[in-house]
């Protein structure tokens, strides 16, 4: 999973896809974990399975397993809004504990975890699980669960406090699930994101992602800044499901987006009142269950909004193609955020420099600037712009 | 000195027509204008867009009309010498002289110029670097 991303030598966009494909990769990589927080997060989520598994343990009889779920498992971490710090999701599977209440086992796995004096200060307790804080970069939700051998493969069920009962879930089978569609095109070129580019062209290479992965990042970011943060009526999880079930394992992430949102939007315009949407690896459990007309009309707008101005940037109108740049980067900035998209403008203002001051910028005929690889470009001698 | 090979007008001009089909140049009592639609990438707008040039000055671009606007009424464009006017050289015997071919400088230095107009406008800021007047004691002139 974990390929290197490829360099700024590649040629530059020739058509309106190519260049949004490359942007669109850019927003999501400003707006996921840095390789360096990832592998930060991943020694912490370690340490803590070490500290519940280790011999002296209270736990150590349950032969406690950690690992993550969601979005650091389906590579599709988004910061959330207005926010500096990540929500990582793992779970702490006990074993042979199925029998117990389930607020006992929760009070097990807080005992064993406040045990210990460095977690004890950064520890929270929610509804279904665990939080450690790590003020600045992310808090870690640790979800206690005990295997369901009943359904097995990978079934767990985790204690709802409110509840006082056990409530089913699947996320290794969700993964499955997920990251098979990602692979929807057996090629290695059509899994790859070609376009997707480090933010500076010099730095430490980022992780390639398949175009199904910056999907769910891309409509998680535009939910964010739809509801302005809220997320109960787009929840990541109902997002993750429509994008993987209406995916076609299109290469170009723009084009893909634009046909998993032509896919929701069909499949919505044709449900007048509330749909369920079922759980691909647990039939009969809808993620949609909070919805009301009210909110699902919601989030049919939000779909529309998305689509719409994806299409507008695909395909603009003449009048819109006649303001360039400008106007696409309004329209994105209303998709992902003005100070995103600026950020990403500067980024290839940056890369566009690199190139002309390494003798990398070619131009073809008809004055459309290339890479100097590109067959028929001549190079473009450095220049000074001049004039105040 | 080194000896210049300057490039004859109407070489120049039809350099300019091989890599821009689309051109038309004049050239008229030893002023070429070249005249002609530019865009240079596939999100930027499409110019209408002229060059100027007479063997021994300094070649002139221009982007008539109000297809250059200001952030604001009034307001200054980055690095022209006149609303519709860009500069995109810096006028000195280092950055070009008349044994180089238009349609390899002056064409590509607009194109790449546009490009950084178009960020201007989309970001308030300028990326493309370059020298102000202010910073130039006396400019040389042309070769």
């Amino acid at each position: 999973m974990l390929l290197v991303e490829p360099q700024t030598h590649t040629a530059l966009p020739s058509n309106r896809a190519e260049w949004l494909d490359r942007h669109l990769a850019r927003v999501c990589i400003l707006s996921e974990l840095t390789p360096t927080q990832f592998r930060k997060a991943e020694e912490k989520y370690q340490a803590v399975g070490d500290w519940l598994a280790t011999d002296g343990s209270s736990l150590a009889v349950f032969a406690p397993e950690v690992y993550s779920q969601g979005s650091m498992l389906l590579g599709t971490t988004v910061r959330p809004y207005g926010q500096s710090e990540y929500d990582l999701d793992l779970v702490c599977q006990l074993h042979w504990c199925a029998q117990q209440p389930p607020l006992t086992i929760y009070d097990w796995v807080h005992e064993r975890i406040a045990a210990n004096e460095i977690y004890r200060e950064m520890l929270e307790k929610l509804k279904r699980c665990l939080r450690l804080n790590y003020a600045g970069s992310f808090h870690l939700d640790i979800l206690p669960a005990c295997p369901n051998d009943r359904i097995g493969n990978g079934s767990i069920i985790v204690p709802d406090r409110k509840l006082e009962c056990w409530k089913h879930s699947n996320p290794k089978g969700f993964a499955k699930w997920f990251l098979d569609r990602c692979q929807l095109r057996d090629e290695l070129a059509e899994r790859m994101l070609k376009a997707s580019v480090e933010p500076l062209p010099s730095a430490v290479p980022s992780q390639y992602k398949f175009p199904l992965q910056r999907i769910v990042q891309l409509m998680k970011r535009h939910r964010d800044i739809y509801f302005s943060g809220g997320r109960d009526i787009a929840r990541s999880v109902i997002l993750t499901t429509l994008a993987g079930r209406f995916y076609k394992g299109q290469r170009s992430l723009s084009l893909a987006l634009e046909g998993v949102l032509d896919g929701i939007h069909f499949a919505l315009e044709a449900n007048p009142t509330v749909p369920r949407v079922e759980n691909p690896t647990h039939p009969g459990e809808n993620f949609a269950d909070t919805w009301d007309q009210a909110k699902y009309e919601q989030f049919k707008s939000y779909i529309r909004n998305f689509r719409t101005g994806l299409k507008a940037l695909l395909n603009p109108s003449l009048t819109e193609q006649r303001m360039g740049l400008e106007k696409s980067t309004e329209r994105l900035g209303h998709l992902f955020g003005s100070d995103r998209v600026k950020e990403v403008i500067r980024i290839e203002a940056n890369e566009l420099n690199e190139r002309r001051n390494s003798g990398k910028l070619g131009i073809a005929a008809g004055g459309v600037l290339t890479a100097r690889s590109q067959a028929g470009s001549a190079a473009v001698p450095r220049n000074q712009f001049f004039g105040r | 000195m080194n000896r210049i090979k300057t490039i004859g007008i109407r070489d120049q001009a039809a350099w300019v027509r091989t890599r821009n089909p689309g051109f038309r140049c004049d050239v008229t009592g030893g002023l070429l204008t070249c005249r002609g639609l530019l865009q240079p990438g596939p999100m930027n707008a499409t110019y209408d867009v002229v060059i100027e040039y007479r063997v021994g000055t300094w070649p002139k671009v221009y982007v008539p009309g109000d297809q250059l606007r200001p952030l604001e009424p009034g307001g200054k464009i980055p690095h022209t010498y006149a609303p519709a006017e860009p500069c995109v050289f810096y006028p000195s015997r280092s950055s070009w002289r008349s044994d180089m071919k238009l349609s390899h400088t002056i064409i590509p230095w607009l194109s790449l110029w546009l490009t950084f107009y178009e960020m201007w406008r989309a970001t308030g800021e300028w990326h493309g670097g370059g020298i102000s007047h202010g910073a130039v004691k006396e400019l040389e002139p042309a070769a």
